[in-house]
């Protein structure tokens, strides 16, 4: 019943093919010979700027707000900016996770695992800014609604900040669960594979949750993880609808606006993926993994890229338009404004990188060679920090009232926390490399090309979820 | 619990009716409740009356008052877990003092030489709030920024705290022994004894000043006013009519007024007095408009010959509102003058006016002016005796000819008044004769009565090392300044608020200064100081003014009373004291004033000087109050610094922008300070407040800005006309403005219309808003929906409303840093915008404050409901359940609410105790803003409430609208049809700030009428 | 389901915490003198506001000032050893110092003159202090305490046009 049979028409998803077991001891690998100097080196400089965020915050919040450059007229700056950016990185791992899961995708197989992670992590730094950018972030508990000894005093659930907590709240712990799930069977896998009674195997066999590799094991975990994704799907929709009411309900000119919901997403998942290709173009040079994270993924996320950065395009030209067409003069002062205003450097830098630099996937050439990939990506993650900081700062700046027009400018101390955020982040992720298996071993498996494998397991090719653990479940 | 035993209880007997259980509930409280004087007190508050109180007792009052502090400002950490805290009563009370009610007691303020009348609220025996005192005849309830904060100054923490000889303690008994050795040397080696007094003291303390004099032949006063303007105002009227005194003016009688260089609604002689004639005279009938339907005028209508000319050198407050406007350099003023003069002589019917025409000097105004003079000559003299000529200028020709085109006007009897004139002590030496007396070593004492002419004269430099030459020399400075730094001896004298005094305002008017707390420190007033370097007994403060109150006041009072007590119970709870006098002996001699006419005058040049007082600091006096300091000025909005104010057109030749340093020399002395390009600047002149670069003022208005007063080195305080050069020194120093865009970007934010539009059409470039659909059915306010209305026709943009709401509401002073990061604490700002020609432009001022929205966006953000709207309208911010996310801030239109960036310190023991107990100190992280001062809401209600009557319309104001001088603020009931803030807000002139996104407004703006047409 | 345990327990902790096991309830120090209510307005039914007279004039009742406790005791009971105190106090012009009972925050701005003039009981919210030797505080005086009677006075037809308690943030915080 070998009824895989490779056809020319399709590229192989691993490529050149492996034998199942080469494919566990690849992934695993990383694991389990001890860390390179590079990889000590990397993470000494991520821990050095988490360290430095960490300086920053303490001595923010030991001092106060003051010690950024806010002002009376510009409430929002960084803090809300490099929020919004982190949770639009956080999009990507849902989105390929669940969407492309349900839509069958095969190729995000060996990147779900990675994006999840990093979608996790994104998610952490950005739940750091509401927290940090609040005057008395010692009373942020007060934004749950707890019965309490005021007679009682809830929340308010008019206000989107409230709904921003709940939004990132949920979505953080459905792609925590998808992700745990995802991991499962891997877990029990390098359980099985370190050595009977070490800690290494105590710790994998408390995580795998008593995993045996069944067939019924299988049909309930796929189930599970089928249904997952159908909870996920909806919030990666849902999570940067809500954050972009933080703006499209306030009545700011330059905020106001009814496109933002779809709008932010379509930019959030264009940044995701951005972020994903950055991290997986270094990822599988350093850790040898280019076989399973083929250049066919690569340019298969680059498409991804050049269909979102359009509709973000069209979303700046919409937002024009309709502050032309309003007729209303706030509208359009504002918008004149960040293009040509003091800060028309930040919009163009948006527009260049966001608009343009994207452009160029529509070559074959560029969509293929990882390291253009990899330098229009790190363009369009700048973009993307520069396009929420146009939206909340030159609104901000001069609005209503010319009495109170004024300008921002960020203090180290603001700086310091942002580079803090990603100094988290790469920590985090170095860390993952190291004590999970970023690929998905079950998955890749199931996309092996059994046509082409070596002579005499062709016996074994079962389907194909469930060879890997007739093969290491015996070992 | 109890409590919850007890609760069905109560209200079960009232549901019943049970007579016995009411009864018992009766009895619970004795219907004798106890309303003692205190009482009495708070509930003339809003009658703005006081508490009858005879002066006696004071200091014990002050001293218990402050013994029971702790009692009244009890709990003061707030933490769940309370550390145990104590509570102390009086030992035994006195009578009137009620911890945590509050006493008024009628005063005089002593923020310049206006001595405006005004009431103290006394919390505990401290002062927390300065008000005006609304029966005075002439602040009538206004009060000015400056007044507003002397309350910072009373517990400045700089001040002096003890007598000091050479910066050292020294006894009193010391001090006095110290004094009358040293004058007793003098006089027995035959030197001089020189006193430097103010130019204007009061009549108690010139009668004691005179027995100083009397006590030690030979003593002679040199008098000394940092700002030359009331001298040369005095002189030039003993010229002309031989009485050395300051005229009593009233605008509200002038159709025309043609005011040259003169700041009468910002600086000059009584802003308040003057701002509310101003007001009075220009005031519109009130028209309501419903649905285009307009109604019947309310009010006598408006006057159209009334119109305002203001021909300066650079833009003042009164430039501001003037109705025509034209600049010119500072040389140019007196030939102005005298081609106005000479105008009117020609159209004047008045005998002398050959003489006077004769005596002017030979400078023919410059050609631009012509066509302006010719215009304004006709106005006056079609306005004849109801027009009015006034001059700012310290200068005795500029003055002189002021006089002379009142003359010709006949305006003298009737806009301005000598015979009812305030007048000054006669000039006996001049402070130049001082200089050379000291320089040759004639002096063997020199006593400065509260002067500082170390900093405050031009050539104080000199004058501190002449000091050094005089065997003694003392100061009665309340703090060691410039002066005091220089002297042997210093006498401390107290805080205004800690003294008895009073002060001739004008001839037959006297207003009276009473203490309101013990004085914090070992301090001593300097009239008895003097009365006790004065040979004889010693008297008190108190004495000496009573005395001299029975024996000149009581017996030519205009109210009668039996018995001395009674009059002097009455006349300090008036606060003033009206008598009979005698008309100014005044009669007009052109002789004596032509010679003036004669003074040289100054050359043109492309540079000229023109050295003013700011609205906030006037001369300097206040430079250490912190809150002066931060009072944003009306006109550059800066703060913490002054700066050289130069036309555009001149900038741009120059190459410069603003915060550029110069260097301006004059006279032979430089000074280095930023440039600040001001529209409405006469291209040649180059304008620069007074008052700043102090030394020696205290730990705050040390170092703030660049004293002026060197560059008249040599002139003496006559401050105009002088030829100055101008170099571009190179570097920066950005200015901290709390506001940077000047232009209105054409938003409808402010709305201005000409009389003459306006008496065509009263809703004139104000449309009727249209109604907007709301999906809201909107909130409800089943009793008082407070609102308020501003007239921007009124508003002169004084900024005295800033101060007061800081006063009121414990605003902290941020300092020149974070103003200039945007970070300004204000509840209430004055916006300033300029529209039209930068040369002469259009200034419009608007207080932007809380406009507690129907539909406010600040409410529907916030994620903890720590900003919500009341029943009665109000939109409230509740500190302790804030968590800081700015959100309201970002969402909030005209960006009124102010977030605490940091701690803001009150801990200093003094300064503390300037706190309103009523509103709660702000924590760290935090947003405020303006509550429409809900404590004295509240107040007003539980009053009403307790004597069971209904809240009447006026009785609640604001702090902001009790001590605005042209009453351009109304607040009320939008509830009741008949309050006056309703009606204001039914006015055609009524509108709402960006009514159009439908958060309406409470607030209503009322458009800004100015007579401009031909 | 671990998460929503967890988010539970804090909620739950969090509510503990703000529900008033950290209030004063039950708070009764000793005081320099130990001045006895129980007597005094107990046995001999003495009028609350005949020494805390402040209450119906301000915003604090006040502990009264010693001259108000001579009144009597200049020939009352002159002879026991905390009268003793008194007048030794007294004597040397040195203020008492007594320990505070019931306190709110500072950032709460209560009125004893308004609730007296609604005719509230002293002891709806001082408990009753007739029958305590030494004073103690008997309620949490949380701001959901204060509500509770506002709301059911204010909802209580008997008191409609006479008693309408405010709830509005800004009578309490200003």
């Amino acid at each position: 019943m070998s009824g895989h049979t490779y056809s020319a028409l399709r590229h192989p998803l691993v490529d050149p093919p492996r034998s199942l077991s080469q494919i566990t001891d690849e992934i695993a690998a990383p694991m389990e010979r001890a860390p390179s100097a590079s990889f000590w080196a990397a993470l000494g400089a991520a821990v050095a700027l988490l360290a430095l965020g960490a300086g920053m915050v303490t001595y923010e919040v030991a001092t106060g707000i003051g010690t950024w450059g806010l002002n009376k007229t510009v409430g929002w700056a960084f803090d809300i900016t490099n929020f919004v950016f982190w949770v639009g990185i956080g999009h990507a791992g849902t989105l390929i996770s669940a969407i492309l899961f349900l839509f069958r995708q095969k190729w995000r197989t060996s990147i779900n695992r990675s994006a999840e992670a990093m979608t996790l992590f994104a998610v952490m730094c950005a739940a750091l800014f509401p927290l940090i950018h609040m005057g008395r972030p010692w009373l942020a508990f007060w934004v749950f609604p707890y019965p309490n000894s005021r007679g009682s005093l809830w929340v308010n659930f008019r206000s989107p900040l409230l709904w921003d907590v709940f939004a990132i709240s949920t979505y953080f712990t459905i792609s925590l669960v998808f992700w745990f799930i995802g991991l499962i069977p891997d877990l029990a896998t390098l359980r099985d594979r370190a050595a009977e009674g070490s800690l290494r195997r105590k710790i994998f066999a408390l995580l795998a949750m008593g995993w045996n590799g069944s067939g019924r094991t299988w049909h309930r975990y796929e189930t599970v993880y089928l249904l997952l994704a159908g909870l996920a799907t909806p919030l990666v929709l849902s999570v940067h609808t809500i954050v972009s009411m933080d703006f499209a309900t306030s009545l700011l000119p330059g905020w106001h606006a009814t496109i933002f919901p779809p709008y932010f997403v379509a930019g959030a998942v264009f940044s995701g993926f951005a972020m994903v290709l950055t991290l997986m173009i270094i990822a599988r040079k350093v850790l040898g993994l280019e076989h399973m994270i083929t250049v066919r993924h690569l340019e298969n996320m680059t498409k991804v890229i050049i269909v979102t950065g359009g509709i973000v395009g069209l979303a700046y030209g919409t937002e024009f338009f309709t502050a032309w067409y309003s007729g209303n003069p706030y509208e359009r002062f504002t918008f004149i404004n960040r293009a040509f205003g003091p800060y028309a450097w930040a919009y163009w830098t948006m527009i260049s990188c966001n608009v343009l630099s994207p452009q160029l996937f529509w070559f074959r050439k560029i969509r293929t060679s990882p390291w253009a990939i990899f330098v229009v990506t790190i363009f369009i993650n700048i973009g993307m920090w520069f396009e929420r900081f146009v939206i909340v700062v030159t609104s901000l700046h001069r609005d209503f009232l010319p009495s109170s027009w004024s300008m921002y400018r960020p203090t180290v101390v603001e700086v310091g926390t942002l580079i803090g955020s990603f100094g988290l982040f790469f920590t985090l992720f170095l860390l993952f490399t190291r004590v999970l298996p970023m690929i998905s071993i079950g998955e890749v498996k199931s996309v092996l090309t059994f046509a082409r494998q070596p002579a005499g397991s062709a016996s074994h090719a079962v389907p194909a979820a469930a060879a890997p653990v007739l093969e290491e479940g015996a070992a | 619990m109890p409590h919850d035993e007890k609760k069905p209880w109560q209200s079960l007997a009232a549901l019943r009716g049970d007579p016995a259980e009411l009864a018992r509930a009766e009895r619970e409280f004795a219907e004798e409740l106890p309303v003692g004087p205190g009482a009495i007190a708070s509930g003339h508050a809003h009658g703005a009356l006081v508490q009858l109180r005879s002066g006696g007792d004071v200091s014990r009052r002050g001293f218990f008052g402050l013994m029971g502090l702790s009692a009244a400002a009890v709990g003061i950490a707030a933490c769940q877990r309370a550390p145990v805290a104590k509570v102390v009563p009086y030992l035994s009370e006195p009578d009137g003092i009620v911890p945590g009610v509050s006493n008024w007691y009628a005063s005089a303020c002593a923020g310049c030489d206006a001595q405006c009348g005004v009431l103290l609220k006394s919390r505990d025996g401290r002062p927390i709030k300065v008000e005006g005192n609304p029966e005075h005849p002439l602040s009538q309830g206004g009060v000015c920024a400056v007044g507003q904060a002397s309350i910072v100054s009373l517990y400045d923490a700089s001040r002096a705290r003890a007598p000091l000889e050479r910066g050292q303690p020294i006894g009193w008994d010391a001090l006095d022994a110290k004094v009358l050795a040293g004058l007793e040397d003098a006089r027995s080696k035959g030197k001089a004894i020189r006193v430097v007094a103010p130019l204007r003291t009061g009549p108690t303390f010139e009668s004691t000043l005179a027995q100083f004099l009397a006590a030690w032949p030979g003593a002679r006063v040199a008098r000394f006013e940092p700002s030359g303007e009331l001298t040369a105002l005095a002189d030039a009227h003993q010229a002309a009519f031989g009485a050395r005194a300051v005229p009593s003016i009233h605008l509200d009688r002038a159709r025309t007024l043609a005011s040259f260089a003169c700041d009468f609604l910002g600086s000059w002689v009584a802003p308040v007095a003057f701002a509310r004639q101003y007001a009075k005279g220009r005031a519109l009938p009130l028209i309501e408009r419903e649905g285009g339907k307009l109604g019947q005028a309310e009010g006598a209508p408006p006057d159209f010959a009334r119109r305002h000319w203001q021909l300066e050198p650079a833009l003042s407050l009164t430039g501001a509102s003037a109705d025509r406007r034209h600049p010119l350099a500072p040389s140019e003023l007196v030939p102005a003058l005298g081609g106005l003069v000479r105008r009117l002589a020609l159209r004047s019917m008045h005998p002398d006016r050959a003489a006077i025409a004769n005596a002017l000097p030979r400078a023919s105004e410059p050609r631009e002016l012509a066509a302006p003079l010719d215009a304004l000559a006709a106005e006056l003299s079609a306005s004849g005796a109801q027009a009015l000529v006034l001059c700012g200028a310290s200068d005795l020709t500029a003055q002189a000819l002021c006089v002379a085109a009142n003359q010709l006007l006949g305006a003298y009897g009737t806009t301005i008044d000598i015979a009812s004139g305030a007048s000054l002590p006669a000039a006996d030496l001049p402070l130049a004769q001082l200089f050379t007396e000291l320089e040759a070593g004639q002096v063997g004492a020199v006593i400065f009565l509260g002067t500082n002419p170390v900093y405050a004269h031009p050539d104080g430099e000199k004058l501190a090392e002449l000091l050094a030459r005089a065997p003694l020399s003392i100061s009665t400075a309340d703090r060691l300044d410039e002066t005091a730094r220089d002297v042997a001896l210093l006498a401390p004298d107290h805080a205004p608020a800690e003294s008895w005094g009073d002060s001739e305002a004008r001839r037959g008017l006297t207003t009276l200064r009473q203490p309101a707390l013990m004085p914090l420190f070992e301090t001593r007033a300097a009239v008895e100081s003097l009365s006790a370097w004065s040979a004889g007994k010693k008297h008190t403060q108190h004495e000496l003014l009573c005395a001299r109150a029975e024996a000149e006041l009581y017996p030519r009072a205009l109210h009668k009373e039996p018995r001395f007590d009674l009059f002097w119970t009455r006349a300090l709870h008036d606060g003033f004291v009206e008598t009979e006098e005698t008309p100014l002996p005044a009669s007009f001699s052109v002789a004596q004033l032509g010679s003036l006419f004669a003074l040289p005058l100054a050359t043109p040049s492309d540079t000229e000087l023109w050295l003013h007082s700011s609205v906030a600091l006037r001369d300097g006096r206040w430079s250490n109050n912190a809150w002066l300091q931060e009072l944003p000025d009306p006109l550059t909005k800066t703060v913490w610094d002054n700066a050289a104010c130069i036309a555009p057109a001149r900038a741009t030749a120059l190459g410069l922008d603003d915060g550029d340093l110069i260097t301006v020399t004059a006279n032979g002395r430089s000074i280095t300070l930023p440039v600040l390009v001001q529209p409405g600047t006469h291209p040649a002149t180059l304008a620069i407040a007074i008052g700043y670069g102090r030394t020696a003022a205290g730990n705050i208005g040390n170092g703030v800005g660049v004293n002026a007063f060197p560059l008249l080195s040599g002139r003496g305080p006559a401050r105009n006309f002088i030829e100055a050069r101008l170099v571009k020194s190179g570097g920066q120093k950005p200015l901290a403005r709390s506001q940077t865009q000047a232009s209105l970007e054409g938003r409808p934010h402010i709305r201005t219309a000409t009389l003459a539009a306006w008496s065509a059409d009263p809703g004139a470039s104000n449309p009727e808003e249209e109604k907007l659909d709301s999906l809201w059915s909107g909130h409800e306010y089943p009793g008082h929906r407070w609102g308020m209305a501003i007239d921007l026709g009124s508003c002169t943009g004084c900024s005295a409303c800033v101060i007061s709401c800081q006063a009121e509401n414990n605003i902290p002073a941020v300092g020149r840093d974070e103003v200039s990061r945007g970070r300004e604490m204000h509840w209430l700002r004055l916006d300033r915008y300029f529209a039209g020609e930068p040369d002469s432009p259009e200034v419009l001022h608007q207080p932007m404050l809380c406009q507690h929205c129907t539909n406010a966006p600040c409410e529907t953000v916030c994620p903890v409901l720590a900003t919500v709207h009341s029943s009665e309208g109000l939109n409230q911010q509740v500190y302790n359940r804030c968590v800081g996310t700015r959100y309201c801030a970002n969402n909030c239109p005209p960006k009124v609410r102010r977030f605490n960036w940091f701690e803001y310190r009150h801990d200093d023991p003094v300064e503390r105790l300037a706190l309103n107990p009523d509103v709660v100190v702000r924590s760290r992280g935090v947003m405020e803003k303006c509550s429409m001062c809900v404590q004295r809401i509240q107040e007003g209600k539980a009053l009403a409430r307790r004597d069971g009557r209904p809240l009447a319309d006026g009785e609640i104001q604001t702090a902001c609208q009790q001590s605005c001088p042209s009453q351009a603020i109304t607040f009320g009931d939008l509830n009741d049809p008949n309050s006056r803030v309703a009606k204001l807000t039914r006015d055609a002139r009524a509108y709402r700030l960006l009514h159009e996104l439908n958060i309406g407004p409470v607030i209503s703006y009322l458009t800004r009428i100015k007579n401009t047409g031909a | 389901m671990i998460k929503t345990c967890l988010l539970a327990l804090a909620c739950a902790s969090l509510a503990a915490c703000d529900n008033g096991f950290l209030t004063q309830q039950g708070y009764e120090p000793a005081q320099p003198i130990a001045f006895s209510h129980a007597l005094h307005a107990g046995e001999m039914k003495m009028n609350c506001q005949y020494c805390h007279f402040g209450a119906a004039q301000s915003r604090h009742a006040g502990v009264p000032p010693a001259n108000v406790c001579m009144g009597c005791h200049k020939n009352v009971k002159t002879g026991s050893p905390e009268i003793i105190k008194l007048t030794q106090a007294v004597a040397e012009n040195r203020p008492i110092e007594w320990t505070r009972v019931h306190r709110l925050p500072d950032f709460v701005w209560f009125s004893h003159q308004n609730h007296v003039a609604a005719k509230v009981a002293c002891q709806t919210c001082h408990g009753p202090v007739e029958t305590m030797a030494r004073v103690q505080q008997v309620n949490t005086m949380t701001m959901g305490w204060c509500l509770e009677c506002h709301r059911s006075i204010a909802a209580d037809p008997a008191n409609a046009g006479k008693l309408n308690p405010p709830t509005d943030c800004s009578a309490c915080h200003r």
